[in-house]
């Protein structure tokens, strides 16, 4: 990958890598963290990356160096943990949307990071797999348990998931 | 791992767009005899997370160049008698042993001026904090060492108490910083330092400078250009200070800023050489 090919990467991925890493991690000073650290890497090894197949390079990397992140961090939420005192209340959302921004945040790591990655990104299941180094079946069972989960949530808010 | 019955999968299926023509007229006919899929479906489907437009706002920092500045046009030869002179007046005020930006610039000092008070150098102030490769010059030139090549810069920018900027004219001397400590838990806090250039005219790659505590100079390899003469604006312990220094490498001031958003702080920096401007973040990552 040239120089011109790399700033093209920019342009077309910075974007997008942005809003999964602050979807997932909800913490824009890492998620900025996140993106220099892993354009950095992609600069540094600009020679031995096919321009072709650099959106999921990137994914990897930014979600890997998000992983590291977040277990530095602990801030791993665990759905049984979250919240008890703050309950969801379906009144304060204008919107679906709004009710399904909530539910992302309380679902589990990988099922946030499945889901966002499918639904943003419109990734197939085989490069999911290979950015979150599942298999394709855990990525088909974590999608279909954090739909489940978001579809619970929408139908009952207030039920924790 | 859970095992998908078949309805399961159709489902799944359907509701990503992953069936064949075949499986979608199926799971279609299945709907079609079973309400509570439909509506299991119509649920699922509500799931699917709109795609909003985000933008990263510090897209300009990432991009890079590795094409040399264009080399400003070479002086007419009326002028070479002129530069020839400059250049030895130049080499003496070098190895002057007055100064001490004659070597390659290995230290770093943190250091927080005052407004009156007179310059003083590394050695005189003990409670100068400094992070140290090699030991060999001090990086922060004292005022006495800066104020030649000050004399012959245009504007000179000093930082008022309240953080605004101001520009002198010509050959206005500047007030004499005081070296300063800075908060020794703050400099251990930084591990991973890395200078992101927003905006800048020369080519220079985001450097990661690791350090064991403190903070490294600057070593862009790509700048080779010596005697660089630089103006830092700092803020420590909610104190304003500005210095100015002559360097061989640019050298960055450190300014802890608060992200408007997060409330989370990073440090700034904004460094001004005598031909170019950057201005960046400087970012840390706690242990």
């Amino acid at each position: 990958m040239n120089e011109q090919q790399y700033n093209q990467c920019v342009e077309l991925y910075a974007d997008g890598l942005y809003r999964f890493i602050v979807k997932n991690i909800r913490d824009e000073f890492e998620a900025d963290n996140i993106i220099q650290n892993t354009f950095e890497k992609l600069w540094l090894k600009r020679d031995e990356v096919i321009f072709e197949k650099v959106k999921p390079y990137l994914f990897k990397v930014a979600y890997n160096n998000m992983i590291d992140v977040i277990r530095q961090n602990k801030k791993i939420v665990q759905m049984d943990v979250e919240t008890h005192d703050q309950p969801a209340q379906y009144q304060e959302y204008s919107g679906l949307y709004e009710v399904l921004n909530k539910a992302l945040d309380r679902l589990p790591e990988k099922q946030r990071t499945v889901i966002t990655l499918r639904d943003y990104e419109g990734y197939s299941y085989d490069e999911i797999a290979e950015i979150a180094g599942l298999s394709l079946e855990q990525v088909k069972v974590y999608i279909y348990r954090a739909r489940l989960a978001l579809k619970q949530y929408i139908g009952n808010p207030e039920v924790l998931i | 791992m859970k095992e998908f019955s078949e309805k399961e999968l159709l489902l799944l299926g359907y509701l990503e767009g992953d069936l064949s023509d075949s499986e979608k007229i199926k799971f279609e006919a299945m709907m079609a005899e079973d309400a509570a899929l439909m509506v299991e479906y119509r649920q699922l489907e509500r799931t699917k997370l709109p795609v909003q437009q985000t933008m990263y706002a510090n897209k300009a920092s990432l991009k890079r160049t590795t094409t040399p500045p264009k080399k400003k046009p070479v002086l007419g030869y009326i002028l070479w008698p002129v530069a020839v002179a400059a250049s030895v007046a130049l080499l003496f005020w070098f190895i002057s042993p007055n100064t001490n930006i004659n070597g390659e610039i290995t230290k770093v000092t943190i250091q927080q001026p005052t407004k009156q008070t007179p310059a003083t150098t590394a050695e005189e102030q003990p409670n100068t904090v400094e992070t140290t490769e090699k030991s060999e010059e001090t990086l922060v030139a004292s005022t006495s060492a800066v104020q030649a090549p000050l004399q012959t810069k245009k504007r000179v920018q000093t930082q008022g108490a309240d953080g605004n900027s101001e520009s002198k004219n010509e050959g206005d001397k500047v007030k004499s910083p005081r070296k300063q400590l800075i908060n020794s838990s703050e400099l251990l806090a930084a591990k991973t330092v890395s200078i992101k250039i927003a905006k800048s005219t020369i080519p220079i790659v985001e450097t990661i400078l690791e350090t064991e505590e403190g903070y490294t100079p600057y070593t862009a390899s790509e700048i080779d250009e010596k005697g660089w003469l630089v103006r830092t604006t700092h803020k420590i312990n909610n104190q304003l200070g500005t210095w100015i220094g002559y360097v061989q490498k640019p050298q960055v001031d450190i300014n802890k800023k608060e992200e408007a958003n997060s409330g989370r702080t990073y440090w700034a920096i904004t460094l001004e050489t005598e031909k170019y401007e950057w201005e960046g973040r400087l970012l840390y990552t706690r242990r």
